[in-house]
């Protein structure tokens, strides 16, 4: 069975609120159209038909995606009458996010800049539309008033706010007390409240954890603020350049370097629970799978192969990591128990195997094998039993990961009639693909803890002899191919793997 | 007179004759009817031995016997005398039974007797006389008996009767009455008794109104199973409510099975028809705690309904003025 992407192709849109996106994708049209005058400009046509119809009615392009109902205001099979309400429209909340009130000057100041973070993380994700504090007619500081005060809800209805975050913060000393509730401005009802208490140091993280708050509550799935980051950073000339292992915020903000630069590494990935990372390094001029301890700063190399490890990746309970080991013309997948150090070949074909993932559950692993001749996906049984191939594409398939949640496997596609790659997504089963994202060099899909937003990485070809015109750089779209944004990094980056919930 | 009524022929010796055997039969008949408790009491029938089990608690065992009949003697906790051979259940003096014609005029009551019964006491009749002569059986003297919490009471011989426990002599109520009436209410509430008279002289006449269909409405109707307004609604109508609630209605499709979710609101409008109360139906609140995803869902409908934009529903005419209850069901 083949599933071909689906046609028209449905590429998000470049945000358009962001200055420095649109220019991105300017440079990125500019030079696809230099170097593919003609049978490029066809295929970016239809591309860019496609982003426009979505980048027009973004959310109308969804609505008529949406299963046809039955029909307005008709009772459904003669049953007793009712008032349908349905094609509902794909539209962000709006939110109001007032500046916490401090009693002193530094409370206040923290006050600003919790309710700046909390308007950042719920504005980028795309569900959440903050009101401009301009729009405000009650004034930010008397919002919130007294603990117990209750919001003049009309005040913000008048404004098209459905929802209110008020908060107040009490600096004392090195330490903060941060309260804040969230109100249902229709309702007229208090959804949520609660008080947070830690050092002023980590003010950003009780503002992503409040963040994390509202957003579940209003959403009903677990936010994905406080996480973090770890990624490839590239900084040099393209013909020299330096790869350094890098972690931050998942705003980008408390940007630091793991390593020095002097070997190259690749594909970092989070473990599940704790500090630890494993990735692939290039140490001693030897390219093989290491853990990295976050809170020690060790590194140790995992497993003794006598050929390459790569592409590791955790499985859900920590215990195990999961690799490619190089042997011959091929390679096999592995597994490692942490504990004992033993490990486990799980995959014995002459044919290339790499890429493995786990299912959120620990059951099945999804893997990238050219068995059949070129790279398609796999799905097999933690024990290697069962193998099953799930897409089916007139293209390559590489770099698959599950999904938290469990109901999509994400991918990146290439070749085939398509120039451009793509990140992709599809069921489990192998049904239902389609393309989210595509670019000139788009690779290494990773999902949120939530299962909702995937990051990966764009790169744009390299000009000239010394590398001109390359650059690579962090995006973020959501699931539904909307919302497309650029991470901020410090620098150049590439291969991000994005931490569990407070991680 | 007298020598009027005798027949012819009748000599004098005869009616001397006639008259001292009629005043014999006088004598006699007065002689049976009062004069028998001046006879001895004969001698009780020798005692036997009764051997008897008791099963079961002496409390339970302490039920009055019924009214009018004599308990039997194995009904008592303790060993009694058999009872005699001649006793028979007396008739039950609540039914008040007519003496069997002739009756002979009735003896002033001797005394007082109270039967055994947790009844308020009620004289006992005469008794009954016999259709042939019997003697009078004196009644143990049980006037004043306080209520004994314990039946096995061992009666006064010569008589058997088992101890009864005589219940208290009643209280005054106001609500009784005390002193003889035409209109006699025992035991019975004052204001019930005029309740029930009252309600006596209602006159009950059946109702005389029926529907008819001939003059419109929805005799086949009944109103909404959900008790709402919403059947008032022509379908044109709902749909253009629902059109106009549209406009703000928003979900999230990255939600996890949000294409597959729908929810039953139950909203209230006031006079202007602007929608003010919004409730979920039942399932759908108890999904709503077991499902965070299906509950911002259905929170996000809520809104929809109550959003200043939309919440001003396009209700005709005649729904305008009053309360409406309507039903919504919100899907993707």
């Amino acid at each position: 069975m083949t599933i071909p992407l689906a046609a028209p192709r449905r590429v998000a849109p470049w945000p358009t609120t962001v200055e420095e996106t649109r220019m991105t994708d300017a440079r990125t049209r500019f030079l696809h159209r230099s170097m593919f005058p003609l049978g490029r400009r066809r295929m970016l046509v239809g591309a860019a038909g496609s982003a426009g119809l979505i980048g027009f009615g973004g959310a109308g392009a969804f609505a008529q995606g949406a299963p046809a109902g039955a029909p307005a205001g008709a009772p459904a099979g003669g049953q007793s009458a009712v008032i349908d309400v349905n094609r509902a429209r794909a539209a962000p909340i709006p939110i109001a996010i007032p500046d916490f009130v401090g009693a002193d000057p530094v409370s206040a100041t923290l006050g600003h800049n919790i309710a700046q973070v909390i308007t950042n993380d719920l504005g980028n994700c795309g569900l959440f539309r903050p009101i401009a504090p301009s729009a405000f007619i009650q004034p930010a500081g008397a919002a919130a008033g007294s603990a117990p005060a209750v919001p003049a809800f009309q005040n913000w209805a008048a404004i098209g706010t459905q929802a209110l975050v008020t908060g107040q913060v009490q600096a004392s000393g090195s330490t903060i007390s941060v309260q804040f509730r969230l109100w249902d401005v229709l309702a007229q009802k208090q959804l949520q409240g609660t008080a947070y208490t830690t050092g002023q140091a980590n003010w950003r993280r009780i503002a992503h954890i409040i963040a994390d708050v509202i957003y579940q509550r209003l959403l009903g799935e677990p936010g994905y603020f406080d996480t973090r980051i770890v990624y490839v950073s590239l900084t040099g000339s393209r013909a020299h350049q330096v790869h350094r292992l890098a972690i931050m915020d998942q705003d980008g903000a408390n940007n630091r370097f793991l390593t020095d630069g002097t070997w190259m590494v690749l594909s970092p990935r989070f473990a599940p629970k704790g500090d630890l990372i494993c990735f692939m390094s290039y140490a001693n001029q030897r390219p093989r799978v290491y853990l990295f301890n976050l809170a020690t700063g060790q590194q140790r190399i995992l497993g003794e192969f006598s050929g390459m490890t790569f592409a590791p990746r955790f499985s859900p309970d920590g215990q195990t990591v999961v690799m490619a080991v190089a042997h011959g013309s091929g390679s096999s997948i592995v597994t490692v128990n942490l504990a004992s150090h033993t490990t486990q070949q799980i995959t014995d074909s002459n044919a290339i195997d790499v890429s493995p993932c786990y299912s959120p559950d620990g059951s099945q692993i999804v893997f990238n094998s050219d068995r059949d001749g070129t790279p398609q996906l796999y799905i097999m049984n933690a024990d290697g039993s069962g193998v099953k191939r799930i897409s089916f594409g007139h293209a390559n398939y590489t770099s698959p990961v599950w999904s938290p949640r469990g109901d999509l496997i994400a991918f990146t596609r290439y070749g085939g009639n398509e120039a451009n790659f793509s990140i992709g997504v599809m069921a489990p089963d192998g049904t239902g693909e389609r393309a989210i994202a595509d670019g000139w060099d788009v690779e290494g899909p990773t999902f949120c803890p939530n299962g909702r937003v995937i990051m990966y990485f764009s790169q744009s070809r390299a000009m000239g002899s010394q590398g001109q015109g390359f650059s690579s750089q962090l995006m973020t779209i959501d699931i539904t191919g909307f919302n497309q944004r650029i991470e901020p990094t410090s620098t150049q980056a590439s291969d991000p793997a994005w931490s569990p919930l407070g991680g | 007179m007298f020598d009027r009524l005798v027949p012819p022929g009748v000599t004098p010796d005869l009616r001397r004759g006639a008259a001292a055997s009629a005043v014999l039969h006088v004598a006699v008949l007065l002689l049976v009817l009062l004069g028998l408790p001046l006879f001895p009491v004969p001698a009780p029938p020798p005692e036997t031995t009764v051997s008897m089990m008791f099963q079961g608690k002496v409390g339970t065992t302490m039920k009055a016997p019924a009214p009018g009949k004599v308990p039997a003697p194995a009904k008592t906790a303790t060993p009694v005398p058999a009872p005699p051979a001649f006793q028979k259940p007396q008739p039950n003096p609540n039914e008040f039974a007519p003496p069997p014609p002739p009756p002979p005029p009735p003896p002033p009551p001797q005394q007082a007797v109270t039967p055994p019964t947790p009844t308020p006491p009620v004289k006992t009749p005469p008794p009954t006389p016999s259709p042939t002569p019997a003697p009078a059986l004196p009644t143990p003297p049980t006037t004043t008996a306080p209520p004994q919490p314990k039946p096995p009471v061992k009666p006064a011989p010569p008589l058997p009767l088992p101890p009864v426990p005589t219940p208290p002599p009643p209280e005054p109520s106001s609500t009784s009455q005390p002193n003889a009436t035409t209109n006699p209410a025992p035991n019975t509430n004052a204001l019930l008794n005029t309740l029930q008279k009252l309600r006596a002289e209602v006159k009950q006449v059946p109702p005389t109104a029926r529907y008819n269909p001939n003059q419109g409405g929805a005799p086949e109707g009944g109103g909404s199973p959900e008790g709402n307004d919403t059947a008032a609604l022509s379908a044109s109508q709902r749909a253009a409510i629902g059109a106009y609630v549209r406009r703000c209605w928003t979900y999230d499709p990255g939600a996890l099975n949000a294409d597959k979710m729908q929810v039953m609101l139950v909203v209230t409008t006031d006079a202007d028809g602007v929608a003010r109360i919004v409730e979920f139906a039942p399932a759908d609140r108890a999904r709503m705690d077991a499902d965070p995803v299906f509950q911002a869902f259905a929170d996000r409908a809520r809104r929809a309904v109550l959003d200043p934009t939309c919440a001003n529903l396009p209700l005709p005419h005649h729904m305008l003025g009053k309360i409406n209850v309507l039903s919504f069901r919100f899907s993707p």
